[in-house]
């Protein structure tokens, strides 16, 4: 996420209430925009459910809701593990190895759950077979963006992400007018089909970006399978992480009071999913803070340390720069915990003003501010985990998230019978994995000398197993079959082989100039 | 007695000098049994012996420096150090000569592994100490990798299972004096060392010269291995060095005067010294009895035998040794070979050097580096003078020390092709010159560097060993009241 933090930077040079709008808002959608914009749509359709008694709303929710969550929970398997694959090359500079790596996961996620997911749909006998497809198509994009965005933020033309988002977002709501009010379609229908086509349009923009942001891919698009096994505790982190923010939900659908089947195994808690909707979109604030000022200011005392570290630096100049490190990093993460906290405050204030108009009881409010709290909590969780995965304690990740989601589940299983407390399993959850990432990272922190010095093998063993063979012999082969397609096409082959390299090579320099 | 001798780098994969005494040890005592402690950089050579072992060798122990690289962390468990093992582990880090019977202890096969130990806070812990008395002015992480590279193979070593034996005698400092001390105190045993060259001046020159080691960090290594001399000079019982210079080099770097022992080196002269005079052919032929090693400095005497070959070229030059020691050096040496266009030097590889000397009217050595040449002593068992380098003790084996033999030979200056040229063309253009010079060292050798008489003084000296360490160690002034 660096890149973007420092392109993003730019935009808030001078002091301008404007501007720092303006950078607020593109980091907003550069870090979630595809998520905020859905979660917008269902609370849209939400107050527009509220007062009606036709079914087909309750419907079109659910398959969005399952359309929604399905999809961060598939991409997520792979999101840090992609993040780790193009840190990786974009550091050893090899850039072609980039794209190639997130065709491989929409393969690799698309289609075993892709399965998974037209099972799932078929139980649903209340819903027409084309709004089935569009449901299945729009899960498919946006897990396929959220796929991307492991990538995406290595990519310095944000303006161009802007721009794209917004055209989906745009598209979304003019294609639904158009096809409720001009063509009379079903709202399902009608919903789904601009769901599809506003999502369809931010893939293809995103994709479009980083193909003029990374150059053609080179080798197997499996290749990056590797780091399945070499970063196990990635892939625990990345799914424990996102599916604790939504575990409690699913739960809630079917052993909850407020749970109830809409069609087939299509279920849900229409109270308490609104009130998490609207709850998660507190967590906003801090995953933009992180972004734009926690990984700018700490993640320039950050890369002195490990300068320090790596280059010349006496002993004294590490201790320095870790002083600095440290401090930078405790006083970014007390600003980005007030700012939260005042955000929460705020939010919860504002928001139960709007929320009594909409119907939202006493009871349901509170169950609405505890999940506030526990999002608020669980973002600043996130962010520590993702700050753990700077200083490289993946364990440290997997054990906070993976505490995140364990409390969220069996807390909101064991509350399940009592609708009082509904909320309160997510505001422990939040915290808890508040707590465990500050205490964990304190500890690494603490130790960090040992951590960077000391646990570092003395030795490099290469590992070998069936599962790496297999994944470089695909690459060895693909590898192959370009060098044969070459020499079999001849002088096309030569000239798609040139061209190739001068386009690796033009990038290349485009990339030295950038930096001069 | 079952005697292990500890050789590091040498016998038995190594054709050469060093190997060839350890050899003629062996065969020379039947009476003692013999395990070979070998220490050497690679496990491809494991089992590779030049040599065929004695029927008196019981048993070998082959230990390679790359096996470390297979080693993997043990314990994750925290170490916790005592007082003195933390001070001995600092002294040891900053070369001032820790308690060593603390880290023998302390990194025995039933101590510390030494990756649990480099991979623990306590290591840090230690290094900052010392980083922040000592070298502060150095990169931190640079010192830190250095240190662990540095130690790691010495700990590594002092770890792996050690060959009980009556006495231990070890044929260098370095790994295998600290090896050797190492099992000495673990089986309370004594130790006996014995040095060819002087192991330290040698290792201080190629780390000077080394270009994989930053400069900054140059003395460290050097220290390091003064250390580990230090270390075998006050463990051992008995010092023996080949020649007085070299005992004389010792005491500075701190043996005891009271320990050591002058044995030169012995000749087999029932063999050599029956070697008939060369028939006369018309060519003179200079035999270079070496390895093909960058230390023999082939390369200076090819560029001195390209002049020899302008001014006369009924002169043959013959390589006689192994040249498999460094392929890289040796096929250096043969472009240069051919570069120059030299049409009378011949690599012969190994050979029989007895045989092979009927063939030779003088030898020729032109290392830089020295202790008593086997080779020059067995060329001038066989009446061959020789032209060497004034490296090590070839002027007292060619000039004698008041013996009243006279000249055997010809000293240059280390890597002076001219010189070296002018003195091969002065002796090969003087066939009397030969004979007397020849004369004379076969005479020197008869009398002072018989093999029989160098076996018999390492036989008295086990017996010294045997006794000093009975006595407790002889004082070395460190444990006085």
């Amino acid at each position: 996420m660096a890149g973007i933090g420092f392109e993003l930077k730019k935009v808030f040079k001078g002091n301008s209430i404007s501007k720092k709008l303006w950078g607020y808002s593109c980091a907003s959608i550069v870090v979630g925009g595809p998520t905020i914009l859905v979660i917008i749509v269902l609370v849209a359709l939400e107050s527009i459910a509220g007062s009606s008694a036709d079914a087909s709303w309750d419907i079109l929710l659910a398959l969005i809701t399952y359309a929604m969550i399905g999809a961060l929970l598939v991409a997520s398997i792979l999101t840090q593990i992609l993040a780790r694959w193009s840190a990786d090359h974009l550091f050893t500079k090899e850039y072609d190895r980039v794209l190639p790596a997130n065709y491989g996961a929409f393969l690799m996620l698309v289609v075993p759950f892709g399965i998974l997911a037209a099972g799932l749909l078929c139980t649903a006998d209340a819903v027409a077979l084309h709004d089935k497809i569009l449901t299945w198509l729009t899960w498919a994009l946006m897990t396929m963006i959220y796929i991307h965005m492991g990538s995406i933020t290595a990519i310095k033309k944000y303006v161009s992400l802007v721009i794209w988002f917004s055209l989906g977002a745009a598209a979304v709501i003019l294609s639904a007018l158009l096809f409720i009010r001009v063509l009379h379609m079903s709202n399902v229908t009608a919903i789904l089909l601009a769901m599809f086509i506003g999502y369809g349009i931010i893939f293809v923009g995103y994709t479009y970006s980083l193909h003029t942001e990374f150059p053609p891919g080179h080798g197997s698009i499996f290749r990056f399978a590797e780091y399945l096994d070499k970063y196990k505790s990635l892939l625990i982190c990345g799914f424990f992480g996102i599916a604790a923010s939504f575990v409690h939900i699913i739960i809630m659908w079917f052993f909850g009071d407020y749970g109830e089947q809409v069609t087939g195994l299509f279920y849900h808690a229409r109270v308490y999913d609104v009130s998490s909707f609207y709850a998660f979109l507190v967590a906003i604030p801090t995953n933009v803070l992180f972004v734009v000022s926690m990984e700018t200011r700490f993640y320039e005392k950050f890369r002195a340390y490990f300068s320090a570290v790596s280059s010349n630096g006496t002993l004294d100049d590490v201790r320095t720069a870790r002083r600095n490190m440290v401090h930078a990093l405790k006083s970014e993460l007390v600003r980005l915990e007030l700012i939260q906290l005042i955000v929460l405050i705020a939010y919860m204030a504002v928001m139960r003003f709007y929320l009594e108009t909409i119907g939202f009881t006493q009871t349901i409010l509170i169950l609405f501010f505890l999940l506030c709290i526990g999002y608020a909590a669980q973002g600043i969780g996130a962010s520590l985990v993702l700050l753990m995965l700077y200083f490289d304690d993946r364990k440290g990740a997997a054990i906070t998230a993976v505490s995140g989601f364990c409390v969220s589940a069996l807390l909101t299983l064991i509350l399940a019978p009592y609708p009082n407390l509904y909320g309160l399993s997510y505001a422990v959850a939040g915290l808890t994995m508040f707590l465990v990432g500050l205490i964990r990272l304190n500890y690494f922190i603490i130790d960090i000398d040992n951590n960077v010095f000391t646990r570092q093998p003395i030795f490099e063993f290469e590992r070998s197993n069936a599962f790496l063979r297999y994944v470089y012999r695909l690459d060895e082969k693909a590898l192959e079959k370009e060098k044969a397609f070459i020499k079999r096409r001849g002088r096309l082959g030569f000239d798609r082989l040139k061209l190739r390299e001068i386009e690796i090579g033009e990038f290349r320099e485009k990339e030295k100039g950038e930096k001069t | 007695m079952r005697i292990c001798l500890v050789c590091e780098g040498c016998y038995p994969y190594v054709a050469g000098g060093v190997s060839s005494w350890v050899q003629s040890l062996i065969k020379s005592m039947p009476q003692h049994q013999f395990i070979i402690w070998a220490i050497a950089s690679n496990e491809s050579m494991e089992g590779n012996f030049v040599y065929e072992l004695p029927e008196n060798v019981v048993g070998i122990e082959e230990v390679f420096l790359d096996s470390m690289l297979n080693t993997r962390r043990t314990k994750k468990k925290k170490i916790v150090l005592s007082d003195s093992e933390t001070v001995a582990v600092y002294r040891m880090l900053t070369c001032t000569d820790p308690d060593w019977d603390v880290i023998f202890n302390l990194f025995s096969r039933d101590g510390l592994d030494p990756i649990d130990f480099l991979l623990d806070p306590s290591f840090l812990q230690i290094l900052k100490a010392v980083c922040e008395n000592e070298y502060s002015h150095l990169p931190f992480t640079d010192f830190f990798w250095t240190i662990r590279s540095m130690f790691l193979p010495i700990l590594y070593l002092i770890h792996n299972e050690m060959p009980e034996a009556d006495l231990y005698h070890s044929c260098s400092c370095g790994y295998a004096g600290m090896l050797a001390a190492a099992a000495s105190k673990y089986y309370d045993k004594p130790y006996m060392l014995t040095e060819h060259g002087i192991y330290t001046r040698e290792r201080e020159e190629e780390i000077l010269r080394a270009g994989w080691v930053a400069p900054m960090i140059k003395p460290l290594w050097i220290e390091m291995f003064y250390m580990f001399t230090r270390c075998a000079y006050r463990s051992a019982d008995v010092v023996t060095s080949l020649f007085e210079y070299a005992g004389g080099a010792q005491r500075e770097i701190g043996c005891d005067r009271k320990k050591q022992l002058v044995i030169p080196n012995g000749v087999n002269t029932d063999i050599f010294a029956n070697v008939p005079a060369k028939k006369p052919d018309g060519f003179i032929d200079v035999g270079a009895v070496i390895r093909v090693a960058p230390i023999k400095d082939i390369k200076t005497m090819l560029y001195a035998f390209a002049r020899v070959e302008q001014e006369n070229d009924r002169i043959r030059l013959h390589i006689i040794g192994p040249t498999d020691e460094n392929p890289e050096y040796y096929e250096e040496c043969r472009e240069l070979l051919s570069d120059l266009r030299l049409k009378n030097a011949f690599f012969t590889g190994r050979v029989n050097t007895a045989e092979y000397l009927e063939k030779i009217d003088f030898t020729l050595l032109s290392s830089i580096s020295e202790g008593m040449p086997l080779a020059t002593l067995e060329g001038m068992a066989a009446g061959r003078p020789a032209v060497t380098t004034n490296v090590g003790c070839c002027s007292e084996l060619l000039f004698g020390v008041n013996d009243g033999f006279g000249k055997a030979g010809i000293c240059v200056p280390a890597m002076h092709a001219k010189q070296l040229a002018d003195a091969i063309l002065q002796m090969a253009s003087d066939p009397k010159m030969i004979k007397a010079m020849g004369a004379n060292g076969r005479n020197r050798v008869l009398a002072f560097f018989r093999q029989t008489d160098m076996i018999n003084k390492y036989l008295s000296a086990y017996g010294k060993a045997i006794e000093n360490h009975k006595k407790g160690r002889v004082s070395d002034g460190r444990n006085r009241i």
